[in-house]
């Protein structure tokens, strides 16, 4: 573009940057939440906070209890350390129960109406939830190439990567100590953003690149899902069903098969039919890989009928699958994962910092003060509308229910006006350089206090309560939540010292400039 | 290939003894010529993903010779997000706007033609 690679490389790197930052802030946001997402949904769900003791769990005892008869189809996923619950799932006069069982007692529990972690947190991660025409999933898919473009093109910029990596400098200007973190939140995480932004862009690869799948199928039939994850469906005989094969001994065939392991979930497939199937799936909580494991039996003799491990290449792309997903059971890989993901945002924001930055000066236009409130409103401004949505599941009663709106959708709703309302704050308090991020962190910083002593007075699991009962989930996230009140009241308090520093200077100025004049 | 005429060596010669080029961040503002930046963001993001998905499809297509269809097809893809990358890089780089139009959608109808007939000749 330009005569030197690095000046077009810093052209790409400060655009690309501005346009899709704010969107890849929200990725990055939801992403290291989603890390911890069925932590969050033990906080939204408190019904769910139990202790789980793996050995008592039966699955032929929970079916013959809770799932009708006549139910053609069923699904029981299995209750693990970070999620205590089993949850059942069964057909029934053409609509799907829900039912969450206790796996201690074997009973129901109420479930509180909430998306949580896991459905509102984790697919505003990679979709936006943007669902008409996955257009969200393509968004972020863009956004994640942004993020390939823009890693290798700062790299490229950089001249000094090496000694950038040792330099800080807190007490300078703010354009030059918000460069200097970028620097370091980027070359620090580098082989990290790199790897999680090219492995969540894997994940896709039957949606972002379906025409190379097609191009290699070629003139065959494209039976790439069938192929890869061995989906595979019994046609049903029309013969009337008999009763039903033991199922903890098929669990325990496939257990044995698959040396020891687990199981995530089991599915009863046309149960009406004489060819119903029993399908069981491999747990991916001791290994790396999101596997595609399945075996499958014979629903009424008890019969081994089907198996199936992916291919070498499919076990490949099923690991980096599973690096990116980080379901496995490994504490501190996640809170690595977690840090580096807040690192990630980290970059991002202190990148709209130094764009800012080095434009004060020069251009107090329209345009950089619309940049300087899009920067506000995505950065602190989506955190603000995640603590109300945690805030609001704490606030709503159990059965609410307002103009048709069902609970679940109200948090959602909660979340969105949130954001929508840190827009318009961040738009209309452009008179004070830094006011808008100040009142948003304090804001911050209230919410989090708020979410704490909600959690506390709503559920009774106070910090003390969860630390002692061992509800780790909980009290992990309470921890965070001050945690991140402290910091963003200490941000506030920084910015509202400089700004006081900031009028003292000018106003002595003043009365110089006064003193001189009347003399 | 410069094909340009002496005269214009001359012109550049004098700009550059008059006023210097701007480098760096002067460059960068510089940049006031829209219709190319319209023209580079759509060679990269549009046309370059047809690029790098007609040449990850060559790269399957080729590698159906020594793996499952499903097996080619998930490596050739997961290779494609790189190319796609390098695509981009590239379609900023260069500072010749003729050659990205001619090596992007030529090299994406090339691979799309060639990745075809393989393809066809492997089913018979």
């Amino acid at each position: 573009m330009f005569d030197s690679l690095r000046d077009s490389m810093s052209w790409l790197h400060t655009w690309s940057g501005l346009i899709l930052g704010s969107i890849l802030f929200a990725v990055f946001w939801m992403g290291s939440l989603t890390v911890f997402d069925r932590e969050i949904d033990r906080w939204m769900m408190p019904e769910s906070r139990l202790q789980f003791v793996p050995d008592q769990f039966s699955l032929e005892a929970v079916v013959a209890k809770f799932i009708p008869q006549e139910s053609s189809r069923w699904q029981v996923v299995f209750p693990t350390s970070r999620s205590p619950v089993a949850g059942v799932y069964y057909l029934i006069d053409e609509g799907y129960e829900r039912v969450d069982v206790d796996p201690n007692t074997l009973s129901s529990l109420a479930v509180t109406e909430t998306m949580a972690g896991t459905g509102f947190i984790f697919r505003f991660h990679y979709s936006l939830h943007i669902r008409w025409n996955e257009v969200g999933l393509w968004i972020v898919g863009l956004a994640a190439m942004s993020m390939l473009v823009l890693l290798v093109s700062g790299v490229i910029i950089h001249k000094k990567i090496f000694s950038d990596f040792f330099t800080f400098r807190p007490k300078k200007k703010l354009a030059r100590s918000s460069l200097d973190l970028h620097n370091i939140s980027g070359v620090l995480a580098l082989p990290f953003h790199f790897a999680i932004t090219l492995s969540g862009l894997i994940i896709y690869i039957a949606i972002y690149f379906a025409p190379v799948i097609d191009r290699t199928y070629g003139e065959h039939t494209n039976t790439f899902l069938q192929d890869s994850a061995g989906i595979w469906q019994r046609e049903p005989a029309h013969t009337p069903a008999g009763p039903l094969s033991s199922l903890d001994s098929m669990i325990e065939q496939s257990s044995d098969i698959w040396g020891g392991s687990s199981i995530v979930y089991v599915r009863g497939w046309n149960l009406d039919d004489s060819n119903g199937t029993i399908e069981v799936r491999r747990t991916r909580l001791d290994d790396v890989s999101l596997n595609f494991d399945w075996i499958s039996f014979d629903a009424d003799s008890g019969e081994l009928i089907d198996q199936h491990t992916a291919k070498p290449v499919t076990a490949a792309q099923r690991w980096i699958t599973g690096f990116h997903f980080i379901q496995f059971d490994h504490w501190a890989l996640r809170w690595l994962f977690f840090v580096l993901g807040i690192a990630g945002c980290v970059l991002i924001a202190t990148g709209f910092l130094v764009w800012l930055g080095t434009r004060r000066k020069t251009h107090k236009t329209a345009g950089f003060q619309t940049v300087e409130s899009l920067t506000v409103a995505s950065v602190t401004g989506i955190i603000i509308a995640t603590l109300a949505f945690f805030i609001g599941n704490r606030l709503l009663p159990v059965d609410a229910n307002w103009l048709g709106i069902i609970r679940s959708d109200i948090e959602q709703w909660i979340f969105f006006l949130a954001w929508a309302g840190a827009f318009i704050h961040a738009f209309s308090r452009t008179a004070k350089p830094g006011i808008a991020w100040a009142e948003q962190c304090c804001l911050i910083s209230a919410f989090s206090v708020l979410a704490v002593g909600l959690n506390a007075m709503t559920t009774g699991d106070h910090l003390f309560n969860s630390i002692s009962t061992g509800k780790f989930a909980v009290a992990g996230m309470d921890l965070m939540l001050m945690f991140g009140a402290l910091v963003t009241a200490y941000a506030a308090h920084k910015i509202y010292s400089a700004q006081r520093k900031h009028q003292q200077h000018s106003s002595g100025n003043l009365d110089k400039f006064q003193a001189e004049q009347s003399n | 290939m410069k094909l340009d005429p002496p005269l214009t060596c001359v012109i550049h010669q004098d700009t550059n003894l008059t006023t210097p080029k701007p480098r760096g961040r002067a460059a960068l503002s510089a940049t006031n010529n829209p219709a190319a930046i319209v023209q580079r963001v759509l060679l990269a993001v549009l046309l370059g993903y047809f690029l790098s998905a007609e040449i990850a499809g060559l790269v399957g297509v080729s590698l159906t010779r020594f793996l499952d269809l499903s097996e080619s097809a998930t490596l050739s893809a997961m290779f494609a997000f790189i190319i796609y990358t390098l695509v981009i890089l590239w379609a900023f780089a260069d500072r010749s706007l003729i050659r990205l139009w001619v090596c992007i959608p030529g090299g994406a109808i090339s691979c799309y033609s060639l990745s075809t007939y393989l393809a066809a000749g492997v089913s018979i």
